[in-house]
């Protein structure tokens, strides 16, 4: 069957080739053909130049108010010209901290799960593949209806604290970190784990001390990338409390108020004032900043410590 | 890894060939098993926040479910008099599916000729460079999309806008006058097509690439020209890529929040004048719009609304999904 439907593809492709040669649309191929190159050439350019836009945009407008005052100064209405975001970058320090500790231990386990101990024919295994992806389908704001009313109310009664946001965000991320961390511990050869058992160590010894070291490098990206998602992340926090104007740091991960850097941005956005405006410029030049860093950061770690087994 | 495998895209062949099956345990210590314990408890944990995700909306939601319509109208001050919670959410579902639906048509046909470009045409020290440009779209947070989309973007198409209302009025689409400043529904597609871009590129690129290498040689062994080969050989082949990557780029496009918040003028109706303020609005954002001021019963409303999202994407993506594991007898025929 699968050799049939190959030919029938290769065949008809020989087939018309062939024809096109012999009834002199050859050369009519030709100025198709540049006419294609182009149009390829200018769906690039569109993408190149909406992302030198979008990054432009906010450099331009937010450079006059990349200053000290920014990260020395919390945010002010009343003094527009000086006012800073120290609350959100605190915040979303606070909050990202709250993510990695979460969703590290959380989807790294399930991914050793998924690849050293699960038996692939069962129904329950296979259950669980397909949730990782439908739970990496759902929007985000569902994620953040399930935090106001589970997390920060209802069940958990976290209240609008950090932490709060941190456990929205990392349901977010939890199916990145588990699908690159299975990846990496896919990507160890089974030699390894039969010299170690054959040496006499035992499964969990393996993969502790085998498996686990030699993935790392694959963990920490995902760790990285799933991080720089959930930094950017608006709407849950949104839901969770990050709109409140805060002014002061957050005292812990449980207790006080919190604004993340994305939902303080927000904020200013809409309000009506240009200087406003501008200081969401700025706020986005700090985002953009650590965005680019953690990925760059991330395909460093990929091309540097990736072993060739 | 790309930003493809993270959608869930149909694989490549993995880097090095792992065990299909786990190695068999040898021994059980004391420690041997709390760690398959952990282990195992956390993959239980997927299912777990899965199935409390559709429980609880579900649970939460069922208060809205059961309101009259008066009840709802007398209890929630921005319901809508005179309508039930279908005619509610209605408008609502015409507005989400709206505004996805033009960002796809908008991204799709650029997204395959990125992906082409990358994938056949592009030398090879320009591809992966472009690669990663492409997925550098991604990783932008969608609030600066909203940002740069109500502020740079809306004023610039504005005279394209108003140019389409006064000369190709007459289509229902696009009928005038253009509403200034723009913040309707067609700049929210331009801008969630920017969105997606990335996503619906990855996939396809990854898709290109797999190719049978003796398809395209047999094609340009019989004198076709790279532009013939591409039409003969790569674009049949990836097919049914294209249509999953797409499905997939629908389903980020329905969830998205923060640049349709920022960008559109929203409004409950079923008109299809893509160039008119207040006429349309999106689930995502009315929840995020009207979520923190909501009373018990109003927020039990929108949630109501989260869960319709959470099937239509949930239906988008199972779909997506289908289309791959049907394609599935394709892959590795080379």
């Amino acid at each position: 069957m699968r050799t049939a439907r190959r030919n029938t593809v290769a065949v008809d492709a020989a087939r018309q080739v062939t024809l096109s040669q012999l009834d002199g649309s050859g050369r009519g191929g030709k100025w198709k053909g540049k006419v294609f190159s182009a149009v390829l050439v200018a769906c690039i350019v569109i993408a190149v130049a909406t992302l030198a836009a979008v990054l432009l945009h906010s450099f331009v407008k937010g450079f006059p108010r990349i200053d000290l005052n920014l990260i020395r100064n919390m945010p002010s209405s009343l003094d527009r010209t000086t006012s800073g975001m120290q609350s959100a970058i605190f915040g979303t320090i606070y909050v990202m901290v709250g993510v990695a500790v979460t969703v590290v231990p959380l989807g790294v386990s399930a991914a050793i799960y998924l690849e050293e101990f699960a038996d692939k024919n069962r129904w329950y295994v296979r259950f669980i593949e397909l949730n990782i992806q439908n739970l990496a389908a759902v929007p985000s704001i569902v994620f953040g209806i399930l935090g106001l009313a589970f997390i920060a109310r209802g069940p958990l009664s976290l209240g609008f604290v950090a932490y709060a946001g941190s456990l929205t965000l990392s349901l977010l991320v939890l199916p990145t970190i588990i699908l690159t961390t299975r990846e990496a511990i896919r990507a160890v050869p089974s030699s390894i784990r039969q010299a170690s058992m054959a040496l006499g160590a035992t499964q969990w010894r393996t993969i502790w001390k085998q498996v686990l070291p030699s993935s790392v490098p694959g963990i920490a990206t995902g760790t990285i990338l799933s991080l720089s998602r959930a930094i950017g992340e608006t709407a849950p926090l949104l839901l969770v409390g990050a709109t409140v104007f805060v002014t002061y740091n957050p005292d812990g991960f449980f207790s006080g108020a919190f604004t993340t850097l994305p939902t303080q941005i927000f904020s200013w956005a809409t309000r009506p004032q240009d200087e406003f405006r501008i200081l969401a410029a700025a706020g986005i030049i700090v985002l953009m900043a650590v965005l680019l860093a953690m990925n760059s950061f991330a395909i460093w770690i990929r091309n540097k410590f990736t072993t060739e087994w | 890894m790309s930003i493809a495998r993270q959608a869930g895209a149909p694989a490549s062949p993995p880097p090095a060939p792992g065990p299909s099956r786990p190695v068999r345990r040898v021994r059980h210590g004391l420690g041997g098993r709390v760690f398959a314990g952990l282990a195992t408890s956390a993959g239980a944990t997927i299912l777990v926040i899965l199935a409390a995700v559709a429980v609880f909306l579900v649970i939460r939601a069922w208060p809205a479910l059961t309101s009259s319509p008066e009840e709802l109208a007398d209890g929630v001050s921005w319901f809508p008099e005179g309508t039930t919670l279908a005619g509610f959410v209605g408008p609502l579902i015409f507005g989400t599916l709206l505004a996805a639906l033009l960002a796809l048509l908008l991204a799709v046909p650029v997204a395959i000729g990125i992906a082409l470009f990358i994938s056949h045409y592009a030398p090879r020290r320009l591809a992966s460079p472009l690669g990663y440009v492409i997925d550098l779209l991604a990783a932008i947070p969608s609030v600066v999309y909203g940002l740069w989309g109500a502020t740079w973007l809306a004023p610039r198409l504005f005279p394209l806008w108003d140019w389409l209302g006064r000369n190709l009025g007459f289509v229902p689409f696009f009928e005038g006058p253009a509403s200034s400043p723009p913040r309707v529904v067609m700049t929210v597609g331009v801008v969630l097509a920017v969105m997606i871009l990335p996503i619906i590129t990855a996939v396809t690129r990854e898709v290109f690439l797999q190719t049978p290498r003796l398809h395209e040689e047999a094609a340009l062994a019989l004198g076709a020209t790279r532009w013939e080969m591409v039409r003969m050989a790569v674009l049949p082949f990836g097919r049914s890529g294209v249509i999953s990557a797409s499905m997939l780029g629908l389903g980020r496009a329905l969830g998205e929040t923060m640049a349709v918040l920022m960008i559109l003028g929203p409004g409950f109706t079923y008109s299809l004048a893509l160039l008119q303020v207040g006429r349309h609005q999106t689930i995502a954002a009315n929840i995020a719009n009207q979520f923190p001021e909501a009373n018990p019963l109003g927020v039990s409303t929108l949630i109501a609304t989260g869960l319709v999202l959470f099937v239509i994407t949930l239906a988008v993506n199972m779909g997506a999904r289908w289309v791959i594991s049907r394609r599935a007898e394709f892959s590795g025929a080379n």
